[in-house]
């Protein structure tokens, strides 16, 4: 974002998973917005503006490693970190091949999410809640 | 008449101002009017410094008229009028419409009406702050063009007393792509307050509702407002000013002064009002109870039952009447299958007499308390052949707990004439536990018993075939629910995972919370709400899950099929969803109820809608899909078909897929469809398969619905 935060869309349809996320970032100084399915984010104009994008893999609709090839596709090239409440080891393998920056299984810690962000917006300094 | 603009004839919000103005003078007015327009296209509020050029066009266009009202919108114009009228229009009174805060300005014009605007700056701010108290960042939305820059200019002053409260941040130095994305990604506890946006910072001019609809999509905050007339367009209200009243006000004074009425008496006045869109109230969920009193809501969209209320009255009559047939044909039904039962019996009777060697004959003298046996049924109650016996004989062989059981049964024979039948247990000298099914009808002499005549039928092995087919069946059912359970594993996997997960991050959100200064309590206090529920949803997982593994006897009660699939449906969409299959249900209206036990149906269902998601799982994902139906079929008989868009089942293994350890499954034991046949057969139905002509197989499970006896 022009004002130097760190802006992170997180996309997922667990309400209450996401709601707990947003807080944790909020809490950590990071701002984000939530999305319930790969659809809403697809159709929100101000999507690349985020710095990070925090998806979960299984969603209503499209999936998340589908919303990830589809933004790779369209040269939308920001960091993604995977989440998922259902591990396979197919889905990790792709998240992987896709190019993620951390793939984590729900429930996590989130020291690990945070500093997952921290790595992906690559230094860029937080500025904490006034 | 002249209307004299100070922004272009169209330039909202004062286009509406003159625009209500012409049409109220037009209407109410006793003779016709002719309205002349001319317009100063300001884009200043400094002292315009070249009046000439004006006053010259003026001067010759009106140079043969005659004006009897001069009317000037916004302050350019009304200012312009102040200076040169004496020189253009000595004559013609004048209705200035003009900002509260300019009137001082116009002070010493002779002949005029103000009709003043007020625009309480603070009351907007306080009208947030009264209706979300929780608000700590408003996003003013005004443009660049200079008008809105005064507007900003003077917010900036007058929201100062609230820096306390509320961040107050403009758009002005922001482009529409700017401004979209600021207000879509507003933290908490944020709201626009739109006033207008002619320009933006970029200098594009923009059409007014258009820039707040489209802000209004975009924004992830309440928008507020400044102008009625924006009400309706996407803002949540506020003490509104109405451009159409200032509009009508300055058509009255207008009015009054081609009356000839003073200028000073007139007064006219438009309060702003406050007024709220309901569907924004809705869709923000703020409660009524907090706008100011005395406001007015509107575009309320009529509750269901408002909109609706003939029609469902007319439907509960109908449900009324349909209950009433419902009940009648029930009474008719439950006296004719009475009649049936007795029928039954009396053949069943005949069919036991004619049951040779295993059947045991006795004649019981009431008075004497003697009892005369065949061998067989002496041998059946381990007694002697040649060993007299009598009625104590028999009731101290009886099983403790049949005992009263077969005492009532002969009293209410003796007295009612009735048929004595009745199956018991008795206990042998050595321990043995044995069946006995009798039958006997007493003799009268002059009205009162003297004897009884009855049969003897040794049914322990059908009895312990029986208890132990059951016990077979709950043992099985339980085995195949256990790995069917074993299969749900994943999605009850991911199920527990959403919740934990949540708990996780929001007690990890909370720690942080508290280690600010001062901490963060109410976001703490939400994050504990969150944590209760996702624990509840925690808790429901396993509880489900636990009913289903729980070990049962089968219990048959009358109960809605629909209502078993709908149970299963609940249990498998996980699944569904992560094999991205679509589930449908079409579920037949007013099934007839049959008679089984729900949590084997349950796992009947379960096992066929299981097989038929893994049957799918290497199709195309758009192409899965899974359907139930029911039904009920002409004979009365109650149906379910469970359908998917496999890859069907091969014609020479159609016969046997109920077959014990028949398998199509890499892993499978092929035990769940011979035990979905054992459980459907336990319930006097049948279940079959068959390939789709369009791909993908069917199985059906038909039950037969008590109504169906009406037809036997």
């Amino acid at each position: 974002m022009s004002d130097g935060r760190t802006y992170v869309a997180v996309v997922d349809d667990d309400d209450s998973f996401a709601r707990a996320i947003s807080r944790l970032l909020r809490a950590a100084g990071i701002e984000s917005v939530v999305f319930a399915s790969a659809e809403a984010f697809l159709r929100d104009p101000t999507r690349p503006a985020a710095d990070c994008l925090v998806l979960d893999i299984q969603l209503g609709g499209m999936s998340g490693l589908d919303l990830h090839r589809r933004l790779s596709s369209q040269g939308e090239i920001t960091p993604v970190i995977f989440v998922t409440a259902h591990d396979e080891p197919d889905s990790r393998v792709q998240a992987h091949e896709a190019g993620c920056v951390a793939y984590l299984r729900k429930p996590f810690r989130g020291e690990l999410l945070l500093e997952a962000i921290r790595h992906a917006v690559g230094g860029k300094p937080e500025t904490p809640k006034p | 008449m002249l209307i004299l603009h100070s922004h272009g004839r169209e330039f909202a919000p004062f286009s509406i101002i003159s625009a209500t103005f012409r049409t109220e003078l037009a209407r109410q007015s006793p003779e016709p009017l002719e309205f002349y327009e001319a317009s100063m296209e300001a884009s200043r509020y400094e002292e315009a410094a070249t009046d000439g050029p004006l006053v010259d066009y003026l001067q010759t266009m009106f140079a043969e008229r005659q004006l009897d009202l001069i009317m000037t919108t916004a302050e350019p114009s009304s200012l312009f009028m102040a200076r040169n009228r004496s020189q253009v229009f000595p004559d013609a009174p004048l209705v200035a419409v003009v900002n509260q805060r300019m009137i001082s300005a116009m002070a010493g014009t002779t002949n005029t009406t103000i009709v003043p605007v007020y625009i309480e700056l603070p009351v907007l701010i306080e009208n947030i702050l009264q209706v979300l108290p929780a608000t700590t960042n408003v996003v003013m939305v005004l443009g660049k063009s200079p008008f809105e820059l005064y507007w900003t200019e003077q917010c900036q002053r007058e929201f100062a007393p609230f820096t306390n409260r509320v961040a107050v941040n403009y758009a002005n130095e922001l482009t529409f792509d700017q401004i979209r994305t600021r207000v879509a990604n507003l933290p908490p506890q944020s709201a626009v307050l739109y006033g207008m946006l002619a320009m933006d910072a970029a200098g594009v001019p923009y059409e007014q509702e258009r820039a707040l609809s489209d802000l209004r999509a975009v924004a992830n905050a309440p928008v507020f407002g400044v102008l009625e007339h924006h009400l309706g367009k996407g803002i949540v209200g506020g003490r509104l000013v109405s451009m159409e009243a200032l509009g009508r006000e300055a058509a009255r004074a207008g009015l009054a002064l081609l009356r000839h009425e003073q200028p000073a008496d007139i007064r006219p006045t438009a309060p702003a009002k406050p007024v709220y869109d309901w569907r924004e109230l809705r869709r923000w969920n703020i409660n009524e109870s907090s706008l100011p009193p005395g406001s007015e809501v509107r575009f309320r969209v009529p509750s269901f039952w408002e909109q609706y209320k003939w029609q469902l009255i007319a439907i509960h009559t109908l449900c009324l009447a349909e209950g009433l047939l419902i009940f009648i044909l029930l009474r008719n039904r439950r006296r004719l299958r009475r009649t049936q039962s007795e029928l039954r019996q009396s053949e069943e009777r005949l069919s036991m007499a004619t049951t040779s060697a295993k059947v045991g004959v006795w004649s019981w003298k009431i008075a004497s308390g003697d009892i005369e046996a065949t061998p067989e049924a002496k041998r059946m109650f381990g007694w002697e052949a040649n060993e007299p016996v009598t009625f104590p004989m028999f009731l101290a062989r009886l099983h403790p707990d049949d005992r009263a059981a077969v005492q009532e049964s002969v009293d209410r024979a003796l007295q009612s004439q009735a048929i004595y039948d009745i199956q018991y247990r008795i206990v042998l000298p050595a321990g043995q536990t044995r069946w006995i099914s009798a039958r006997g009808r007493a003799q009268y002499e002059n009205g009162s018993p003297v004897n009884m005549l009855g049969v003897l039928l040794d049914v322990t092995e059908r009895e312990q075939a029986q208890i132990e087919a059951q016990r077979q069946r709950a043992e099985l059912a339980h085995v195949a629910r256990v790995s069917t359970m074993g299969e749900l594993a994943a999605s009850v996997a991911h199920e527990l995972n959403q919740p934990l997960g949540a708990i996780l991050s929001n007690a990890e959100a909370a720690e942080m919370f508290l280690q600010q200064d001062p901490p963060a309590l109410t976001d703490v206090r939400e994050i504990l709400t969150d944590i209760r529920k996702d624990d509840e949803r925690a808790g429901e997982v396993i509880r489900r899950m636990r009913a289903l593994l729980r070990k049962r006897e089968m219990e048959m009660l009358p109960l809605d099929l629909n209502s078993v699939v709908e149970d299963v449906f609940r249990l498998i969409s996980g699944d569904a969803a992560l094999r991205k299959t679509t589930l449908t249900a079409e579920l037949a209206p007013r099934l007839p109820a049959v008679l089984g036990d729900r949590v084997h149906l349950q796992q009947v269902l379960l096992n066929l809608t299981m097989n038929a998601l893994e049957a799918m799982a290497r199709q195309p994902a758009e192409t899965r899909r899974l359907m139930v139906r029911t039904r009920i079929n002409e004979d009365g008989t109650v149906e379910a078909e469970v359908t998917d868009t496999g890859p069907g089942i091969e014609a020479d293994k159609l016969p046997h897929v109920f077959e014990p350890f028949f398998t199509t499954k890499p892993s499978g034991m092929g035990m769940g469809l011979s035990i979905a046949r054992r459980i459907i057969e336990a319930h006097q139905g049948h279940v079959s398969a068959a390939n789709n002509t369009s791909g993908g197989a069917t199985f059906r499970v038909t039950l037969p619905s008590p109504a169906e006896e009406l037809k036997a």
